[in-house]
């Protein structure tokens, strides 16, 4: 049986990548200190009219050959500022990413395995076409279209997630997935701006599902 | 430990982490500037490291700010000073960083613009559309191709296809040419790499396209960085079977490969650097101007600890100079660095060092001053010599109870006035004045006279004596005089020589008197009976005359040897009312004379004198009265006693006053000395022995007498040791002298 259940905040089970405070408050007092410089650097494309959206619509896990797989539809929407980037030959890496922890009551959630799928966008100018490489795979296929191309990056399909024998599946693990905008293989001048304005962080919500 | 110095450290801490902060922040910052793999990794640190930093530092400023602020407002020594080298400080900061982050704003703007040609640009561009232009060529030979094989195809049934497939692919040059039934059905394929033994099945895309317009074409980039030229040509159904696809993938070949590949390279990057230009502003911007902050912040900072480690020397040169005007001699501040300021503090420490050891000596010498001074007035106070000392303008300096004693005039609350004002009502003080005045006048400074003085009826005779007190270099140091009460001395020479006369007297007049009687006594028995009646008449007067005077001679010779005699004095207790009325029952009245009037204070107590002594003064004293107011009428003698203190010291006074003919004033002087007398009669010798023996007692005599009016002669005897008093004292044969 799956069971698919969608978070609607991000949990500290999967995100707790921020855990201190103290380094929070300071990490956010520092944005806004540097954010105001921002503004004035550049404030032409701080209201868009198109954020994007990156959603997972579905979700399913099954076993295969000793092998947990995922088969992953979702919804992707670039934002404006995105596509300007893509428009002008800048690549965007579309990461999907998986976690599995385990729940323990006495501490913070421990984390079994963390794996993730690149995905690459670009559009080449010559061609006229959209060129989705999966990098880990190296496989890569061009599109017409970018809805050809999203469409075909929001379809993972048959994914082997992780060896049967590595989880209990006793409904203590936790299996987490998130689409997201990779700002880290940004270009470094975009990868500035992306950490202090919102253009670039696109990302899911958290989707959790609890193997059995 | 000391807050101030638990401060500091605590101070110096911070600004050390903030040092390695700013140092790490910044080779952080570098290294995400320059591997923008390492930013997102990196760059939340260097947020927070710089974050931190800049809180670090801001607090250090802001407290810095404060203090000197307050230090200001309480006008702390060296906080003007400090402000203003603050101030100072962080202009000269301030402004050359403001124009070095403005002209790097400006350069790193225009050095990126500068990347950015428009010529360039448009050249990429016409690039790309002559690349697109030949590759659309290129392409529509490819369908062409595609559509002749196409056509060569679509009346074959499938098995001869399937022959006939590699020979058309050869003629059409396509590295691969599949024919499929429907979507995905592989009716034949056949292509240039045998191991590629499955075709590449037309995509959703193909379908799609083939369904609106019968043909389909695109260039696709492979994954080895070559193009390939896809076309598909939809054949029309036949016999109800599913249509044919027609698909041919044609290489770009070696020589249209390779430039499209460059072309596509090259515009991807020019695009991607152009579309980033704005960012990479933005970025760089942002990395100069937190370097910018950083730096400034530290730089103000900087200025505060410069500004402290400048003024704080002057600051303490402050404090120590206004302790040191507070009298605070002991100050002495810490060495600091050596340089000019450091010499300066080291000489102000010598300086005061030397200022101290000078206020030291200063006042040793002033306490031996003191001391001296003390010392010489002790001396002045029980000197028996007056001392008065002038200054140059003659005011008085100072002077001793002496001189306040010889001259009857307290002189020394009279310190600081001229001495000629202070002697205008006093003749004795004049008298001397004058003489000093006369000298000066002469230019005498040095010089020594006797001066014959009479105050309060008492005469004196005091040498006076002058000198000059020695001076600075620059002036003189003034006068001083000395009195001298000789009169003692003189009256002591005096009877000394009258005792030695008397001696003499006694010596050499008396041992003849004796024969000189006998002899005239013999001459008158033997020759009385043998002359006639006138002779021995004659005889008889000569020789009684003789013999008198004789007996006169003697009596004057026992006078002169009892003035001479001085026997060992022997006190006793006794009433002096007493034997004062024993003694005056020894002179009743006769003729024209009173009795003797008796004024005695019956509280007087007993008195420890010589009694054999006082009853001869007494009988001096009436007996002298008596010849004075011989053959006068209503002649009366007075005696009185009465206690009285004079010196410190309980004395009884005893006054015998007569109201004869009194006494001219220029005897009055000489009255006590031997052998002076107003009377017809009489040696000369009853006052100078009352005298005499009234100073033996310690004791004074003092005479007071008008013309026509009387004499009152007063004796004033201490009292001396009584009932209570230790008899050893009473005999000890001493007299103690009540002007001592």
């Amino acid at each position: 049986m799956i069971e698919v259940a969608k978070e609607t905040a991000m949990t500290p089970v999967v995100s707790g990548s921020i855990k201190c405070a103290g380094k929070a408050v300071l990490l956010r007092a520092g944005k806004y200190l540097v954010g105001a410089a921002i503004l004035l650097v550049s404030s032409n494309t701080l209201f868009a009219d198109n954020n994007g959206r990156f959603e997972i619509i579905q979700a399913d896990y099954r076993v295969e050959e000793d092998m947990w797989v995922a088969d992953v539809r979702a919804d992707l929407e670039l934002s404006d500022e995105a596509l300007e980037a893509l428009a002008n030959s800048v690549a965007l890496t579309i990461q999907y990413q998986f976690r599995i922890t385990s729940n323990r009551w006495y501490w913070t959630d421990k984390q079994i395995l963390a794996r993730s799928v690149n995905i690459q966008l670009s559009y080449l100018g010559l061609s006229q076409r959209y060129l989705v490489h999966h990098l880990d795979t190296g496989e890569q296929t061009s599109y017409a279209t970018l809805y050809s191309a999203l469409r075909q990056i929001g379809q993972l399909s048959n994914f082997p997630l992780v060896a049967t024998e590595r989880l209990d599946a006793d409904g203590t693990e936790v299996i987490s997935l998130r689409v997201a905008l990779s700002r880290d293989d940004l270009p470094g001048p975009l990868q500035m701006l992306a950490f202090w304005r919102g253009d670039f962080g696109l990302e899911s919500k958290w989707n959790r599902w609890i193997p059995k | 430990m000391d807050t101030k110095i638990v401060r500091r450290r605590f101070a110096t801490l911070l600004l050390a982490a903030a040092l390695a902060l700013a140092i790490i922040g910044l080779v952080l910052l570098r290294e995400i500037s320059g591997n923008s793999e390492n930013f997102s990794r990196l760059y939340q640190t260097i947020l927070l490291i710089n974050a931190a930093n800049a809180v670090v530092l801001l607090s250090l400023i802001i407290v810095n700010l404060v203090r000197l602020f307050r230090d200001k407002q309480k006008d702390v020594p060296g906080a003007r000073l400090k402000a203003r080298l603050v101030g100072a400080f962080v202009l000269l900061v301030i402004a050359p960083m403001a124009v070095v982050y403005v002209y790097s704003i400006q350069f790193l703007s225009e050095g990126i613009d500068s990347w950015f040609d428009v010529k360039v640009e448009r050249g990429l561009t016409d690039a790309l559309d002559l690349s697109r232009n030949a590759l659309d060529m290129r392409m529509r030979e490819n369908l062409d191709q595609t559509r002749l094989a196409a056509d060569s195809l679509s009346s074959l049934p499938d098995m001869q296809i399937y022959a006939y497939l590699p020979e058309l692919r050869m003629s059409s040059n396509a590295r691969e040419l599949s024919v499929f039934a429907g979507g995905s059905k592989i009716i034949a394929t056949s292509s240039a790499d045998p191991s590629n033994a499955i075709p590449l099945l037309p995509t959703d895309e193909i379908l799609l396209t083939l369904r609106q317009q019968n043909f389909y074409v695109s260039l696709e980039p492979r994954p080895d960085d070559e193009y390939f030229v896809r076309t598909a040509i939809l054949l029309p159904s036949r016999f109800g079977a599913e249509p044919r696809i027609v698909q041919a993938l044609y290489p770009l070949g070696k020589g249209l490969g390779p430039l499209a590949n460059s072309v596509q390279n090259t515009v991807t990057r020019y695009t991607e650097l152009a579309f980033l230009r704005e960012p990479l502003k933005s970025s760089l911007t942002l990395t100069l101007s937190i370097v910018v902050l950083i730096s400034l912040l530290l730089a103000v900072y900087g200025a505060f600890f410069f500004a402290r480690r400048l003024s704080a020397p002057v600051q303490s040169l402050v404090a120590g100079t206004r302790a040191v005007a507070r009298g605070e001699l002991d100050t002495r501040l810490p060495s600091g660095e050596r340089d000019e300021i450091g010499f300066l503090v080291d000489s102000f420490n010598d300086m005061i060092e030397q200022l101290s050891a000078a206020r030291a000596e200063a006042r040793r010498s002033e306490a031996q001053v003191e001391n001296e001074r003390a010392s010489v007035e002790a001396i002045l106070a029980r000197l028996s010599s007056g001392v008065i000392a002038l200054e140059k303008n003659l005011t008085i300096r100072t002077s001793n109870q002496a001189a306040d004693k010889l001259l009857n005039q307290d002189l020394r609350s009279q310190e600081g006035r001229l001495l000629e004002s202070v002697a205008a009502d006093n003749p004795a003080l004049k008298k001397v004045v004058d003489i000093f005045m006369d000298k000066l006048a002469q230019g005498e400074t040095d010089w020594r006279t006797q001066v014959r003085l009479t105050t309060d009826s008492v005469t004196r005779v005091l040498v006076c004596a002058c000198t000059v007190l020695p001076g600075s270099y620059r002036s003189r140091g003034g006068y001083v005089l000395v009195f001298d009460d000789v009169s003692e001395l003189l009256q002591a020479q005096r009877e000394a020589a009258w005792g030695e006369v008397a001696r003499r007297l006694a010596h050499e007049i008396k041992n003849p008197l004796t024969p000189i009687q006998l002899s005239a006594e013999r001459i008158r028995r033997k020759f009385l009976g043998t002359v006639d009646e006138s002779s021995s008449e004659l005889l008889d007067r000569a020789t009684q005359t003789i013999v008198q005077q004789v007996e006169a001679m003697r009596d004057m010779v026992d006078a002169f040897s009892e003035y001479a005699r001085a026997p060992a004095m022997n006190r006793t207790n006794f009433d002096l009312n007493r034997l004062i009325r024993q003694v005056a029952d020894l002179y009743p009245a006769h003729r024209n004379q009173l009795p003797i009037r008796l004024e005695l204070d019956e509280t007087l107590p007993e008195v420890n004198l010589d009694a054999v002594r006082i009853r001869q003064v007494l009988h001096n004293l009436i007996r002298n009265a008596l010849e004075a107011m011989e053959g006068q009428e209503d002649s009366e003698i007075v005696i009185r006693s009465y206690l009285l203190h004079k010196h410190k010291t309980d004395c009884v006074g005893v006054s015998v006053r007569d109201n004869g003919p009194g006494l001219p004033e220029e005897d009055r002087e000489k009255i006590f000395e031997p052998y002076v007398t107003t009377k017809s009669k009489g040696t000369g010798l009853g006052l100078a022995i009352v005298k005499k023996l009234v100073e033996e007692h310690g004791g004074e005599v003092e005479i007071e007498s008008e013309l026509d009016e009387g004499t009152c002669v007063t004796l004033v005897l201490p009292i001396g040791k009584t009932k209570d008093a230790d008899s050893a004292v009473q005999n000890d044969g001493r007299t103690r002298r009540i002007s001592a």
